[in-house]
């Protein structure tokens, strides 16, 4: 071919040597756009020969459009002559690399187009699995859990993925570009060297073995474990080095935790004071548990059975215990079906062969084994035997018990003996329904508020609390009982509560009723007695001294043969001191009547009897002056009184006059009424103005009889023969001072007698 | 009576208290009974004894009992009731010659 060929020639040519072998559809337009030539391969494309094309369209042919594509770079070269291209698809699906080269005509004017297409469908598919296989890996390796890193040979980071960078503490940013020396100290960076180095010069990648601790960025020790390998280009130029990184940090904690705490459990093993023993079953033809082997044992095991572990590890415990096979605790059968079922029990039982107790814990670790952890409990069993022994002998002297025994808690009684119900006459199951607090109406009214007090004061740890006291009780069947309660505050069950025991100690308040009753009569009696000894000894004799000293005087007088006058005055004194003699007597005979027969009232005309005294004291008491008062607006009144009225008033007036030393003698009598305690009594004052009673004594004269103070005397035993008799009458007696204060003014004495 | 003098009577223990400590020149013998009214003799036996620790007191009793006590605090004899006149003598001679 010569340059200047024409084009026919050249055309020909290219169509023959080259044109129709090369895979590019190529077709020539003229300036309208119209094919004036195509090559075999675009012809082929349409199944068309290179002939059937001239004069078409390439839109008709291969788009099957009426018009132009969009941006047809044919066109586009054809219109703006100048070299234009692009991808285009066809209807059929494939992708096409369409390019436009404008033809000039001589005079340089574009006289056509010759468009060059290339089928790139098949590469582009490849291109874009490529790409999608890059973003897939680059997916794995930006989200995988392991670091990735790829560094040029100089150590300097090329590539980390987020996980990488996570690990180390920096962001992708700081490490791209900086040499890996950046994140390990001095040592670790000469280890990490020679590792590279190595790769480098063995080309063989370092396993994922090696273990590495590295400072991060944020100055924490990690450790982790990775891969080196070498980078190649795609010469086969070693161009650097990849690696995966993984952080075992927690992993290595882990295992040294792990470590630690087999240590522990090594050690907890060796040292714990429950005995461990792991064994093997062995069983008959039947599969039944005969004997069991021993694999371990702890140091425990050896103390607990004094057995040593070097005597037990591979032997039969028929052999190394025997005895055990005879057991009543049947430890080959229990514990061997723990090994074959793998069901855990815990047992207590006494081995017959150490004479110890153990609590037994078994569980099979693995089928055909069991291990058991023991402890002696012998101790514990012993020291419970003692208890329960303990708690039934109590329990038996609580229920047996004379004292009833109980125990209140919010007011209800969480326990009571037997004698409980059989005291208080509710059975056991009504006392066990009460409401809270219902046991109140067992007590009675009266000594209601203090029992529930002390009780009160208890709760609220109040002091002055009484612990042990008598109450009354209301049976169910109303009968009163007395019963003596020691109650204190106890722990029950968590909290507190009333412990009580009482003893029913009615038939002891009746016994010492009696005896006080007794005692008092005894005492009476005996004061009686006293009285009447001291009556002979001192009263008696001391008349029978002025009557001995009247006659040794009138004796006396008449061997003087003094004045008869005289003589005559001693033997009045004697004469007087006989009757004094004569009115004690008499007085101690109705005294002693009082105390011995019960002596009936009935009514009295008091103010006659009254006067009758009257006519006495001035009949027998003639020589002595009395001025006599009497302010009785009553002309009768009727007493409950007998016919020792009359001493009553005589021992009265006869005291008044006896013990006034001024003359004459003043005595005022009033008689007057009044109310006391709902009863009617009719008043009678005498008022003197004798010597007067002090206050010490104006309680004692009334009772020479009961009481023994006989220091201060002088008074006879009339006024106790008073006091007894207006007892009798349920009257009253007592004295004032005339002159309030000054009992020296004399002494008013007032009597009370029932009216009827 | 047999030489001897009585210069005053009490009707009880004050009495006798008040008497005594009424004379200028006190008595050379006190004649005391135990039970009386007011004061007792074992009381005004004490008073007086603190008036005068010279009192010749003769105490006289029918309550034997008190004998004892009587003769503690100070009495110089005691005489039981009844006794006779010649018994108060030979007591009251008794004294007297001490006192002589």
């Amino acid at each position: 071919m010569t340059e200047r060929e024409p084009l026919s020639k050249r055309l020909e040519y290219i169509y023959k040597n080259v044109l129709e072998t090369i895979s590019e559809h190529i077709v020539y337009y003229d300036k309208d756009f119209k094919i004036i030539w195509a090559n075999k391969t675009a012809a082929d494309s349409l199944n068309l020969t290179p002939e059937q094309l001239i004069g078409k369209n390439c839109y008709n042919l291969w788009q099957e459009r009426n018009e132009p594509c969009e941006e047809c770079p044919v066109l586009k070269a054809l219109k703006f002559g100048e070299l234009n291209s692009k991808e285009m698809i066809t209807p059929d699906g494939r992708l096409w690399f369409v390019e436009g080269y404008p033809v000039f005509d001589d005079k340089n004017k574009i006289s056509g187009v010759v468009e060059i297409t290339r089928d790139i469908t098949e590469r582009k598919v490849a291109e874009q699995k490529l790409k999608e296989s890059e973003v897939k890996y680059r997916n794995i390796l930006e989200n995988m859990m392991e670091g990735y890193f790829e560094t040029d040979l100089m150590g300097n980071f090329v590539y980390a993925n987020v996980e990488y960078c996570k690990i180390m503490g920096y962001s992708k940013e700081e490490l791209i570009g900086k040499n890996f020396r950046l994140l390990y100290d001095t040592m670790s960076s000469e280890v990490l060297f020679n590792m590279f180095n190595q790769v480098y010069k063995t080309g063989i990648p370092r396993p994922p073995t090696g273990v590495a601790k590295v400072i991060t960025k944020k100055n924490k020790l990690i450790y982790f474990e990775g891969t080196i390998d070498l980078l190649y280009d795609s010469k086969g130029n070693k161009v650097g080095f990849y690696g995966l990184v993984r952080d075992i940090t927690k992993r290595k904690i882990a295992e040294q935790k792990l470590k630690k705490s087999e240590e522990k459990y090594r050690s907890l093993f060796e040292n714990m004071n429950a005995g461990f023993a792991l064994h093997e079953v062995i069983v008959d033809d039947n599969n039944k548990p005969v004997d069991y082997r021993y694999i371990e044992v702890n140091p425990a095991f050896e103390r607990l059975t004094g057995i040593k572990k070097e005597d037990l590890i591979g032997k039969i415990v028929t052999e190394a215990i025997p005895g055990t096979e005879n057991d009543s605790a049947d430890w080959i059968g229990k514990f061997g079906n723990v090994g074959l079922t793998g069901i855990p029990i815990t047992v207590e039982d006494y081995s017959e062969v150490f004479d110890r107790w153990y609590k037994v814990s078994g569980y099979s670790p693995k089928k055909g084994y069991f291990a058991v952890t023991f402890t002696d409990i012998t101790e514990r069993k012993k020291a419970e035997e003692a208890l329960k022994e303990s708690e039934e002998k109590f329990r038996t002297i609580a229920e047996q018990s004379f004292m009833s025994i109980y125990i209140i808690q919010d007011g209800i009684f969480k326990y009571f003996n037997e004698r409980v119900p059989k005291v208080n006459g509710y059975s056991p199951e009504e006392i066990k329904n009460w409401k809270p607090y219902e046991f109140v109406k067992l007590i009675h009214p009266d000594d209601r508020d203090f029992v529930l007090d002390q009780a009160r004061k208890k709760e609220i740890g109040e002091k002055g609390v009484i612990e042990q006291y008598k109450y009354r009780i209301i049976r169910k069947d109303g009968e009163l009982r007395w019963l003596e309660s020691f109650s204190k505050t106890i722990n029950y069950k968590g909290r507190p509560a009333d412990f009580i025991m009482s003893i029913d100690i009615t038939e002891q308040m009746n016994a010492e009723k009696q005896l006080k009753k007794s005692e008092k009569k005894y005492r009476e009696a005996f004061n009686r007695s006293n009285f009447y000894k001291d009556l002979i000894a001192h009263d008696i004799n001391n008349i029978l001294q002025n009557i001995l000293s009247s006659v040794e005087l009138c004796l006396l007088y008449m061997e003087e043969e003094k004045d008869l006058n005289e003589l005559k005055q001693m033997l009045k004194i004697s004469k007087q001191q006989v009757g004094r003699a004569a009115n004690l007597i008499s007085n101690t005979r109705k005294l002693s009547r009082l105390e011995e027969v019960k002596i009936s009232t009935q009514p009295i005309e008091a103010i006659e009897v009254l006067n009758q005294s009257i006519d006495f004291l001035l009949k027998s008491l003639q020589d002595k002056k009395i001025n006599l008062d009497i302010e009785n607006p009553y002309k009768t009144i009727t007493v409950q009184a007998n016919e020792l009225l009359i001493d009553v008033f005589e021992n009265i007036l006869i005291n008044a006059v006896k013990y006034t030393q001024n003359y004459p003698v003043d005595v005022k009598i009033k008689v007057s009424k009044l109310q006391k305690d709902g009863l009617k009594f009719v008043k009678f004052e005498f008022e003197d103005s004798g010597i007067g009673i002090p206050d010490t004594n104006k309680g004692s004269i009334f009772q020479r009889v009961d009481n023994v103070d006989r220091t201060v005397s002088g008074m006879g035993i009339g006024l106790s023969l008073v006091r007894k008799i207006l007892t009798t009458y349920k009257g009253k007696i007592w004295v004032e001072d005339k002159v309030k204060g000054d009992y020296s003014k004399g002494s008013n004495f007032v009597v009370l007698i029932p009216e009827v | 009576m047999s030489g001897y003098r009585v210069i005053g009577e009490a009707k009880n223990g004050q009495e006798a208290v008040s008497l005594f400590n009424s004379f200028p020149k006190k008595p050379d013998i006190v004649l005391m009974d135990y039970r009386m009214p007011i004061k007792n003799g074992i009381e005004a036996t004490k008073q007086i004894l603190k008036i005068n620790d010279k009192s010749k007191i003769i105490f006289t009793s029918a309550d034997n009992s008190i004998k004892q006590e009587a003769l503690s605090i100070g009495a110089r004899s005691f005489l039981d009731k009844p006794y006779s006149v010649t018994d108060l003598i030979t007591e009251i001679k008794k004294i007297y010659k001490n006192l002589a």
